[in-house]
């Protein structure tokens, strides 16, 4: 990233440029923030019934 | 941000509809059936489904989300983990992967090269399959060695079949032997092979059993990263003469860490820390119960008895042997360890 041109110009351009360099946001982040928001929607209220 | 939305209506939903399907299906089966376990239900159903009819290609993006679904499902039990339980056996499972790991390895290392004939990356394939993370595993290093197409497929393809036969043979036998449910959790996730049928074998013998089998085999998965480094060193050093810096190094370890697994122990360090109501723990079980079941589904689907056919002789025998060692060795060493 020399290159003015290639700088990122929001956070998420940040944040991808970031993660990228370790690896991106593979399935194992992905399967957190699937986790994330079922805790926060059962935190919220949200009964799960079985 | 329009891209997004859009791709996941159009790519994933109907397959994540179909797996919703067969997994609500298995449970029905199960309520009318009660002997019969609704994630093993799951897996038939889904097994079904793939060699009868094939999986449509509208589908296959969703029904490929079961991996993703078991991971977040994984998390979501940490809910459920006792830390106190944890840290009383913790460190004699974690010992217990290690020496397996280890054991594992070379003696698959020592099988393929010396009774079937099997060399060089082949064997090394086969070798960290069995001993740490199934698939996931013969993919990664694969990378690190520089591992052929053909080889990565033969290497996959043995360690499937070993999947789809342990998870159904596993909680037989421990039936029949009338295992604790500590002992054959620990057991079925240090010898069996993937993370999905190790769940699905754990929770289908009981609730106990799929969670100890479960931390045992993240504990494994753990050890995936220092496989690959391990065996590109090696690689690398027979090839080339030199290894990567260790910069390189530890991007490599990073890139093959499972992530999720970071969540899970969160999520145990959240529900410990008290934060989460009684209720809200019972839901966040059903809601992994729920995830399980339909990543089971689409495990099921992932049993093309076809594409198992391909697979040769020798990376089967060499899996299936050192399955059988692993497998009674770490056995013995438990009963002992927890008569």
């Amino acid at each position: 990233m020399t290159d003015n041109a290639e700088r990122p110009r929001s956070i998420s351009g940040w944040y991808r440029a970031l993660t990228a360099r370790w690896g991106g946001v593979d399935r194992g982040w992905r399967a957190v923030l699937v986790a994330a928001t079922v805790l926060l929607a059962t935190l919220g209220g949200l009964p799960v019934p079985w | 941000m329009v891209s997004g939305p859009r791709r996941l209506l159009s790519g994933v939903l109907p397959g994540l509809a179909l797996l919703v399907v067969v997994g609500l299906s298995a449970r029905a089966v199960s309520i009318a059936v009660p002997a019969l376990n609704h994630l093993i239900v799951a897996v038939i159903l889904g097994a079904v489904i793939v060699n009868v009819a094939g999986i449509p290609a509208w589908a296959t993006a969703g029904v490929g989300t079961h991996k993703l679904l078991l991971e977040a499902g994984i998390v979501l039990m940490g809910a459920r983990v006792s830390l106190e339980a944890l840290s009383m056996a913790g460190p004699i499972v974690a010992v217990l992967v290690v020496a397996t790991v280890l054991f594992t390895l070379v003696v698959t290392e020592l099988l393929a090269r010396g009774l079937f004939g099997v060399t060089g990356r082949m064997s090394s394939l086969l070798a960290s399959g069995a001993a740490i993370c199934g698939v996931s595993a013969v993919v990664a290093v694969a990378g690190g060695i520089g591992a052929r197409r053909e080889q990565i497929a033969l290497a996959v393809g043995a360690v499937l079949v070993l999947d789809a036969l342990t998870l159904f043979i596993y909680p037989i036998v421990g039936g029949l032997l009338g295992l604790p449910e500590v002992v054959f959790g620990i057991w079925a996730g240090l010898s069996m092979f993937s993370t999905g049928p190790v769940a699905a074998a754990g929770f289908a013998y009981s609730e106990t059993a799929g969670q100890w089998a479960t931390i045992t085999k993240l504990t494994r998965n753990l050890l995936i990263g220092a496989a690959v480094v391990g065996y590109a060193a090696v690689y690398t050093t027979h090839a080339q003469g030199h290894a990567g810096g260790i910069g390189r190094t530890l991007r490599t370890f990073w890139g093959n860490f499972p992530k999720f697994v970071l969540g899970f122990i969160a999520m145990v360090a959240v529900a410990n820390s008290g934060l989460i109501a009684t209720a809200q723990v019972a839901s966040l079980q059903n809601a992994y119960r729920w995830l399980f079941l339909f990543a089971f589904a689409g495990l099921g689907m992932s049993l093309n008895l076809q594409a198992l056919r391909s697979t040769g002789w020798r990376p089967l025998a060499v899996v299936v042997t050192a399955l059988v060692t692993v497998s009674t060795v770490s056995l013995g060493v438990l009963l002992l360890i927890f008569p």
